[in-house]
């Protein structure tokens, strides 16, 4: 995995660096936008680390010089400025994700890793998740390489709920994900199936059920 | 009471007094004339009764006497209203014809021909006139004295007619003077009822500058105001920019601090989990000192307030929220309710006033060890009039109940021992008076701050 990284400020790009070396990614980085935008027209990352506030080439014309030339290289962007001060500079930003400084190293990493898995699951079809692996293609599942026999309709939750880990997934967005418009389908059904999902799949799974918006799984 | 009466009153009351005097001066001055006319014309009149009374005066063997009997006399001096009487005297003052005591000399000097003055005879107010001439006959100067008096009852008549008629002028002229001057001064003064109104109308934390075509009387006001207001809003750009670059200021040197500790130490010995603790708790006041500062109500701008609706926003909060909650080992709940609210609000102050709430609860919502305890509720409810947008905990609090308004106060802190910045809840109160909304915080098996938006919610 290669992974572009373009920050001005020395001490916080050796950082990222060697931490995102260390767990053992190849990284480029740069300290102004024109050189990182030259090397992002030459050469091919999995994502790009940016801070906004750059010298040259701002963070922000990199994003839309990127998004225009319809390149889904997944961003994350790191910046000294919150929400509050990003609106007024009148930002706004076309990154996949935002990461305010101060910053664990930790959090970097946790969030590369879930951005590349995200564009990864989009290239291939297996998601793992615990000991568990589904092929989005083939809507097989397997524990320990072992499948185990869901209804179609269980595949079909299961699989959504795990397209959206550590997320809220509604009772209305799983019916709409597993049922076509001429389907009839109650809402209150998806228990039925959440709860035999938890039956068959157990501690391999957590689904917990949240009141008033539906379910995360974790 | 106000001691500063109002623009309009004073004109009105400066512009009618001065006309009003000067419209009972004038019919004053009308109804002496008038009255004077009145008496002359009258006065003229007995003189003439006087004339033809005097046409038959004659002498006869040297004696003056009145060839008419007395009811041709009476007839010819006929009135139409009220009484007359009359006399004619010879020079030795002896009557002729006509009734007694009618003349009286003290009204007469010699050199007087026609005199007339007012006298009460017969128990009857008169107008009299006393009118002495002579004739002469073979050479001898005879001298007589005619005198004509009528009861008063035909003048007073005219009199108080002319009277009336002046009295309704007089009238006519005052209310017409009132409302031409309440006219006039409304007119006058519309620009400042306009200026007055387009104020009023304007939202108080609303800097947009006044449209206003200003009459050259008001220009230097209208000026004032929008150079004002201009500067008010230069100064919460300033005020902006200034808080914003100080958090990108502070941010990059902290997330170098925090980035070198992490090199220099390992991650499990003690003194990176001191440091690493302290610079994470200066990270925390920076911000929140920072976002205070960001949600001052003088140096907000409320153009960013739009019409949205708090379902949602707080729905997809709590969506975008729950990973972080169920991260931290609590469960999270989302109570809606079945009517839609729509309120004037500025989202991302609004979620961070939510992320205060839910960073409260998370913090503080914990057993003796640190471990989370149960449920963080968010919910929305009706009471009467009002929308109490509500985040509830079940953590068992050390709070004293009078301790609770309390805890809305900046730097309160509830457990010195926790870290904590002691700005969370004074921010959330900050920014639910930016909504025009109050704050509560309660406690029922748990920790309650309930947002209370009241009547002015915007209605669908």
């Amino acid at each position: 995995m290669k992974i572009l990284l373009i920050e001005d400020n020395e001490t916080l790009a050796n950082g990222i660096y060697k931490k995102l070396t260390e767990v053992g990614y190849i990284v480029d980085v740069f300290f102004n936008g024109e050189c990182g935008l030259y090397s992002l027209e030459t050469s091919v990352y999995d994502l790009l680390i940016l801070d906004l506030g750059l010298p040259i080439i701002d963070g922000i014309d990199i994003i839309k010089k990127l998004r225009s030339s319809q390149q889904n290289l997944p961003i994350l962007v790191i910046s000294a400025r919150d929400k509050l001060d990003q609106r007024i500079l009148g930002l706004s930003i076309g990154a996949d994700d935002y990461l305010c400084k101060p910053f664990d190293l930790e959090e970097v990493i946790a969030r590369v890793q879930a951005l590349l898995r995200r564009s990864k699951n989009q290239i291939s079809n297996i998601i793992n998740y615990n000991d568990l692996s589904f092929n989005t293609q083939t809507l097989i599942l397997t524990k320990n390489s072992e499948l185990i026999e869901l209804s179609k309709r269980e595949l079909k939750i299961f699989e959504f709920l795990l397209q959206n880990q550590n997320a809220i997934v509604s009772k209305d967005n799983i019916v709409d994900h597993i049922t076509t418009i001429d389907d009839e389908f109650n809402p209150t059904a998806v228990e039925t199936y959440i709860s035999r999902l938890r039956k068959k799949l157990g501690d391999s799974i957590n689904i917990k059920t949240v009141r008033g918006l539906g379910y995360i799984m974790n | 009471m106000k001691e500063t009466q109002s623009i309009q009153f004073n004109l009105i009351k400066f512009l009618t007094i001065p006309l009003i005097l000067s419209a009972l001066f004038i019919c004053t001055v009308v109804y002496f004339i008038i009255v004077k006319k009145v008496t002359s014309f009258y006065d003229n009149k007995l003189l003439t009764s006087v004339k033809n009374i005097e046409q038959n005066i004659g002498i006869l063997n040297g004696n003056i006497l009145v060839d008419l009997p007395s009811f041709s006399i009476e007839f010819s001096l006929d009135n139409e209203e009220g009484y007359i009487y009359y006399s004619v005297l010879n020079e030795k003052k002896e009557i002729l014809i006509g009734h007694k005591y009618l003349f009286e000399k003290k009204y007469l000097n010699s050199s007087d021909k026609i005199f007339f003055y007012n006298k009460t005879y017969d128990g009857k107010e008169l107008r009299v006139i006393t009118y002495k001439n002579s004739i002469t006959n073979a050479g001898k100067r005879k001298y007589y004295y005619i005198t004509v008096g009528e009861t008063t009852e035909q003048r007073n008549k005219n009199i108080n007619q002319s009277l009336i008629f002046l009295l309704i002028i007089i009238a006519v002229i005052i209310v017409f003077t009132i409302f031409i001057s309440i006219f006039a001064v409304k007119k006058g003064l519309s620009p400042l009822y306009k200026l007055e109104e387009i104020v009023e109308k304007r939202d108080e934390r609303d800097l947009e500058l006044l449209k206003f075509d200003a009459p050259e009387e008001l220009e230097v006001v209208v000026n004032s105001i929008n150079i004002l207001l201009t500067r008010s809003k230069n100064t919460i750009d300033y005020i902006e920019q200034f808080n914003s670059d100080i958090s990108h200021q502070l941010r990059t040197p902290l997330a170098e601090l925090k980035m070198k500790l992490e090199f220099l130490f390992k991650k499990d010995s003690p003194d990176y989990i001191s440091l690493n603790s302290l610079l994470n708790n200066m990270t925390h006041l920076t911000e929140q000192l920072l976002l205070y500062a960001k949600t001052n109500p003088n140096t907000i701008k409320f153009t960013r307030f739009n019409r949205v609706n708090l379902n949602e926003i707080c729905k997809e909060y709590a969506i975008k929220i729950a990973p972080r909650v169920y991260s931290k080992g609590f469960e999270l709940a989302f109570e809606d309710l079945d009517e839609q609210i729509f309120i004037s609000s500025d989202v991302i102050l609004l979620e961070s006033m939510l992320d205060n709430l839910i960073n409260n609860s998370l913090h503080y919502a914990v057993d003796t060890k640190g471990n989370p305890i149960g449920t963080i509720t968010l919910s929305i409810k009706r009471h009467n009039n009002t929308i109490w947008l509500n985040v509830k905990d079940e953590g068992i609090s050390k709070m004293r109940k009078e301790d609770l308004p309390k805890i809305f106060d900046r730097f309160y802190r509830v457990d010195t021992n926790k870290s904590g910045s002691g700005l969370g809840l004074s921010i959330v109160k900050q920014i639910a008076t930016l909504h025009n909304a109050k704050v509560l915080a309660s406690m029922d098996n748990g920790f309650i701050v309930s947002i209370i938006f009241e009547n002015k919610i915007i209605k669908d």
